[in-house]
């Protein structure tokens, strides 16, 4: 049952599978003919469901339960695709878009079928000038060839595809915060709810869902859910693009069934870790994610796994560390990122991501006090009560609790590496603290999970 | 105030922008871009005609538009060279390939070459972590770029343009999975599964 769903085409024809042409000639448009012939929305959405596809944004959402949460009879509705790939680690929307767009464009029609849907929009990352090139050709050819716009093939089915390109922020891969950029605001997240679903883009219905999400479908569409749901784990199922990268000899991004396990990701397929060394660290779902160490490596890429060992496979950018990385410094980057990516909304988010990173750079350049530590922690907990996992939210949005990931998940593998930079310099405590570090205060780490938090769904 | 940027031709094409989406303050983002291709950074005349044309006040437009870091408030260098430093570039050396442009250069951080050429900032996550350290010259991805050749590939761009260089020594396409033909062949997916343990085991 080995086979390849997402990047087949792009690897058979990599000159064409761009094109209309390559596309066509290598299957492309059969299933939504298919669809429009024979189907009715409800068994689509029948299908998807059946599939039990779950998104691949970050959060695993079922995308055929996010479907249902669109209201009946509220017109119109709206299609969104979150294209805005910035999780760092992650390249896989990147590939879909440049490489195989007709594969999403014939994707979001059948979800717009389904979801009784006439317009959608694809929200490309700008950076990405190429896939917004190639997303614009597509979605011109399909309207040229008939696959878009009124009466398509013959049916009574109106679609349009609106490709719009972002401008530089990552937290508009939030998808509320999509939904403003959307709407020539800034991207602020919103309060939910309501839900997109039932108020999104213009407050009407809308559904969110990321690009490798909506590539499946015409697959899904063509060959049934079951035939999807018969590929990974039971609750994980078909397959998955993991963007692998860091220090392994051979990164890349890789389709991957469900349950396959890191050390054969990194293994098998990044044919090893660089230079024979050790493995150090990895993160194991983008930038969000608490890091494991070495002893995590036999755990199955499985989301449900994962979780329960409090991290989580998010967005599928596995970023792999050797023993020469200097983990805090590495983890300083993270935390400089969700700094600079803070939208500014939310006191605890704004200010202690900042802070964060202030006190991560006082200790890479030698200026750390042994109170630090504690500090840290405590910073982190303010903006996530506990440092639980999945962790607990204080903002509108899990961009700040995200941030505590790479420090908690850092400090509890490898305290040593954060007492080393501080040791020998308690001559650089503040004669009086006035901050809230000290033993007494100091939150202990434990980075536990919480099964019974109601999963919420974010692109 | 007459408009200076949308005029003639872009005016249509800003038009047409505005008349896919169903409220026209959507095509604000697209309008700034359409301004930054025409005026070389978001002008702020022309954010005051992007204003006009969809629908809201100049505050509003500098407001979103100051949000987003691909708009530039003021004119930057003939090229934008945009080296990515986020987790998986660092590790493999994205720090000092950014300094060495920077003494070379002798440019800080989001600042321009005295010539006008080149403007260098530090971005986050590109998006090309397979190719990690990459860059980006006007959005064109360079992949797997060495802290040794990296001047030798700005200066490149100088000497024969972007487009030859970007053919050559850039990533045309997003790169492919790096199957070997014998893995696509053999069908790429692992046949074993990981199962939890039965809990007898356990």
């Amino acid at each position: 049952m080995a086979e390849l769903i997402l990047t087949k085409r792009m690897l058979e024809r990599p000159h064409d599978a761009h094109t209309l042409e390559g596309y066509e000639a290598s299957g492309g448009y059969l299933a939504l003919r298919q669809v429009l012939a024979d189907m009715t929305p409800e068994q689509v959405h029948a299908e998807v469901k059946t599939s039990g596809l779950r998104g691949r944004g970050g959060a695993g959402f079922p995308a055929g339960v996010k479907w249902g949460f669109v209201p009946a009879d509220s017109f119109p509705r709206y299609l969104v695709i979150n294209g805005d790939e910035g999780e760092p680690g992650t390249f896989k929307d990147r590939m879909l878009m440049e490489r195989d767009p007709h594969q999403l464009v014939e994707g979001v029609i059948i979800s717009c079928f389904a979801l009784q849907a006439e317009h959608a929009f694809i929200y490309c990352r700008g950076e990405m000038d190429l896939a917004y090139r190639h997303l614009c050709d597509a979605v011109a050819a399909a309207e040229a060839a008939g696959y878009l716009g009124r009466g398509i093939l013959g049916s009574d089915f109106d679609c349009r595809i609106t490709v719009h390109r972002a401008a530089g922020a990552y937290i508009c891969g939030e998808e509320t915060a999509l939904l403003e950029s959307l709407e020539g605001l800034r991207g602020w997240p919103r309060m939910r709810p309501p839900f997109p679903a039932v108020a999104g883009l213009y407050a009407k219905p809308t559904v969110v869902n990321n690009v490798e999400t909506i590539s499946n479908v015409p697959h899904i569409a063509a060959r049934g859910g079951a035939w999807y749901a018969s590929m990974g784990t039971e609750k994980s199922t078909g397959t998955r693009l993991f963007c692998l990268s860091g220090h392994v000899n051979r990164p890349g991004n890789y389709e991957i069934e469900l349950g396959t396990t890191f050390r054969e990701l990194f293994d098998r397929w990044g044919k090893g870790i660089r230079d024979g060394n050790e493995l150090k660290a990895f993160v194991p779902g983008g930038a969000s994610a608490p890091w494991f160490d070495a002893s995590s490596v036999d755990l199955p890429l499985d989301m449900d796994v994962v979780q329960q060992h409090g991290s989580m496979l998010g967005s599928g950018a596995v970023m792999v560390m050797d023993h020469t990385t200097d983990i805090v410094r590495a983890a300083w980057r993270l935390v400089k990122f969700f700094a600079h990516e803070s939208c500014g909304q939310c006191t605890p988010c704004r200010e202690g991501t900042d802070w964060l990173e202030e006190i991560m750079e006082r200790l890479l350049d030698g200026r750390g006090r042994p109170s630090d530590i504690g500090l840290l922690i405590d910073v982190s907990d303010n903006i996530s009560p506990g440092l639980t996992w999945p962790p607990a939210q204080t903002t509108i949005c899990p961009l700040g609790p995200s941030a505590t990931a790479p420090i908690a998940s850092t400090i509890r593998l490898f305290p040593g590496d954060y007492e080393r930079l501080v040791a020998g310099n308690e001559d650089l405590e503040p004669a009086e603290s006035t901050g809230p570090a000290g033993p007494e205060r100091t939150v202990a780490v434990t980075i536990g999970t919480k099964p019974d938090r109601e999963a919420v769904a974010h692109g | 105030m007459a408009a200076e940027v949308f005029t003639g031709e872009l005016l249509e094409q800003a038009r047409a922008k505005v008349a896919e989406y169903p409220e026209p303050r959507s095509a604000l983002l697209p309008l700034l871009h359409m301004l930054q291709e025409q005026a070389g950074y978001v002008t702020t005349g022309g954010m005051r005609e992007v204003a006009a044309l969809v629908g809201v006040t100049p505050a509003e437009v500098y407001g979103t538009a100051t949000f987003y870091t691909m708009f530039k408030l003021e004119p930057i260098g003939r090229h934008l060279v945009s080296v990515c430093t986020s987790l998986s570039c660092q590790i493999l050396g994205a720090d000092e390939l950014y300094a060495r442009l920077r003494d070379h250069y002798g440019v800080a951080d989001r600042e321009t070459t005295a010539d006008g050429e080149f403007t260098f900032e530090e971005v986050e996550c590109a998006a090309a972590c397979g190719g990690a350290p990459c860059l980006q010259i006007d959005y064109r991805f360079f992949e797997f770029v060495k802290a040794d050749e990296v001047v030798d590939l700005v200066e490149d761009v100088r000497r024969r343009g972007l487009d030859a260089v970007h053919a050559e020594r850039g990533s045309v396409l997003a790169p492919l999975p790096p199957l070997e033909a014998a893995e696509i062949a053999a069908g790429i997916t692992p046949e074993h599964k990981w199962t939890p343990p039965a809990e007898d085991d356990a």
